[in-house]
């Protein structure tokens, strides 16, 4: 019998090493797929990380201290389990070995699987990490007065396992827990927090839809829109960190109001990066279909084409931004669409020179408020 | 015997399997149905690593409890992992499975001089070789091929089929499963066709 516990350990063990070595082989995949956009990102992103934390850790405070005002601390709670799955959404297939699923089924016990599913669930989450911090630093009493922050804890971890296993729950729940924050409610945070996990739970029994069987292809346009609903996930994460530009440039106003132009044109630069970044990827999808479209002749029609998806998100985000701050300055507007055209023909022509083009107008324009 | 009963498969819009009754009595059977009728989708079910709507797969009239041990697959559908070596895959199932290292296997499919190299770098005829030396190594009672002699040499067809020969001596109640467009060399050593 210990003979027996033994070799399991071992192999267990094996199968570990196995995954951990997948994970790593994946994410470092990933990683390579930010030099699309430029390493000069990397260095802009690694040196604000600090500041990054520092809102990860700023926003919880939010989400633990929310009794004078609920309501923003479930917004905030909110936008933060939507930040969280998007993050875990883009390391799913890392986390879960996805490409080598079925080769896994024949290697080991089916709860293996899940065992080493939530191990690395755990070690990628570190917006539950940093929760998790914050929480083992709060006395008893503190807790108490808290109780919400438990559920929150809670969701966090749920919303993980839902990403891996049921993401399409994952987008019910949300919407419904959109309109759930935006009732005009005066409940308390606990009561917030119950809504939350009551939506999430009744998302889990929803059935899932599929649009793409209901689209025929009969145009550009039909290809488009199947190339996106297949590939859902380019709009989710742009959709997502707009939505967290907005909310984070909405909180930063209502605090430094003198600073709105400054904002605007930090909003408005992170509008051009999202919306014409998005060219990466028709850029890649142009690569693999060109000679498929030459065959058919429609090569001009396909290539003007390719500029379209980035000039919609682009309008949609115009759209939000001129609700955000409540003014639709043309001048302001039309340098959003040419920048995004520029940006869009580097990302086409000149991939190596987007991030520095982008980064270099952020600062004049800034330059030119402050002047 | 491997039974299947009221079999319900369906993708997204798609029926291709409606209440599907089959029983695979013969000992070695060789599957036989043109391109897209679901018979590298039947094998998968066959070993609960394909999901269906509904229905029954019994292995002498019982339900698997360890599929992956009382079943060997060997299949493209299985992708195997890109970044290791043939050497690593062999030695990670031969770990996690408890098997001895397949050096006879190695030996006979003249496999030595590429345990060194990237799965994703084999041509597909070693990349088919592999697959076949981890479903083989695992010396279970059910084997199920997809398409065992698709990109093979000559020789390894020879070697696959001198294997498959003796390969239920020792196995009472076990089965071999093929499905195969080139059937003829398996029916000369016994297999059995089937229509699905």
């Amino acid at each position: 019998m210990i003979a027996n516990f033994k070799q399991s350990i071992g192999q267990y063990h094996s199968f570990m090493d196995y995954r951990y070595q997948a994970y790593k082989t994946e994410l470092t995949q990933l990683l390579l797929q930010l030099k699309n956009f430029g390493l000069l990102f990397l260095v802009v992103l690694g040196s604000a990380m600090l500041g990054m934390i520092l809102l990860l850790f700023l926003g919880l405070g939010k989400i633990i201290d929310s009794s004078d005002a609920p309501q923003y601390g479930a917004k905030m709670a909110w936008l933060y389990l939507l930040l969280q799955s998007v993050m875990l959404s883009a390391m799913k297939s890392a986390i879960k070995n996805t490409a080598q699923r079925a080769f896994q089924q024949t290697l080991v016990k089916r709860y293996w699987l899940g065992l080493m599913d939530i191990k690395l669930l755990l070690l990628s989450n570190g917006w539950l990490i940093a929760s998790l911090i914050i929480a083992i630093d709060l006395s008893v009493s503190q807790w108490l007065r808290v109780p919400h922050f438990l559920l929150f804890l809670l969701l966090q971890f749920v919303l993980g396992i839902l990403c891996l296993y049921k993401p399409i729950a994952l987008v019910y729940g949300f919407l419904l827990s959109a309109i759930w924050v935006m009732l005009p409610l005066d409940v308390s945070p606990l009561i917030y927090q119950c809504g939350f996990m009551l939506l999430f739970a009744l998302s889990t029994l929803m059935v899932p839809f599929s649009f793409t069987t209901k689209v025929k292809l009969s145009s550009l346009t039909g290809f488009w829109l199947l190339f996106f609903m297949h590939k859902s996930w380019a709009l989710i994460w742009r959709g997502a960190l707009l939505l967290c530009v907005f909310v984070a440039s909405q909180v930063l106003l209502q605090e430094r109001a003198d600073l709105a132009a400054i904002f605007s044109i930090l909003s408005l630069a992170f509008v051009v990066l999202f919306s014409s970044s998005l060219q990466f990827d028709c850029r890649q999808l142009y690569q693999q279909y060109s000679v498929f479209f030459n065959m058919q002749n429609k090569q001009t029609a396909f290539f003007v084409s390719l500029f379209i998806p980035s000039l919609i998100v682009l309008l949609l985000a115009l759209i939000g931004f001129v609700v955000l701050y409540n003014q639709a300055n043309s001048l302001l507007l039309v340098i959003g669409v040419v920048w995004c055209l520029l940006q869009q023909a580097l990302a086409q022509k000149k991939p190596a020179h987007y991030a520095l083009v982008w980064i270099v107008i952020t600062g004049f324009l800034l330059a030119v408020i402050n002047g | 015997m491997i039974e299947v009963i009221g079999l319900h498969k369906e993708f997204a819009e798609n029926v291709l399997y409606d209440d599907y009754h089959i029983k695979f009595t013969a000992p070695k059977i060789c599957i036989e149905a043109p391109n897209g009728q679901g018979k590298t989708t039947l094998l998968m079910m066959l070993v609960e690593l394909e999901g269906r709507q509904s229905g029954q797969v019994l292995f002498s009239g019982k339900a698997l409890t360890e599929p992956h041990k009382q079943v060997a697959i060997a299949t493209d559908r299985i992708a195997l992992p890109g970044f290791l070596t043939a050497q690593q895959i062999i030695n990670l199932s031969a770990n996690t499975l408890g098997c001895n290292w397949p050096t006879a296997l190695i030996d006979g499919f003249n496999f030595n001089d590429f345990l060194n190299t990237r799965f994703d770098a084999l041509s597909s005829g070693n990349q088919k070789k592999c697959q076949l030396i981890l479903a083989l190594m695992r010396d279970a009672p059910y084997l199920l091929l997809d398409e065992p002699s698709a990109a093979l040499d000559q020789a390894s067809i020879e070697y696959l089929l001198n294997l498959l020969d003796e390969y239920l001596t020792d196995k009472p109640e076990g089965q071999i499963i093929i499905t195969c467009h080139e059937p003829a060399p398996f029916i000369e050593h016994g297999f059995e066709c089937m229509p699905l």
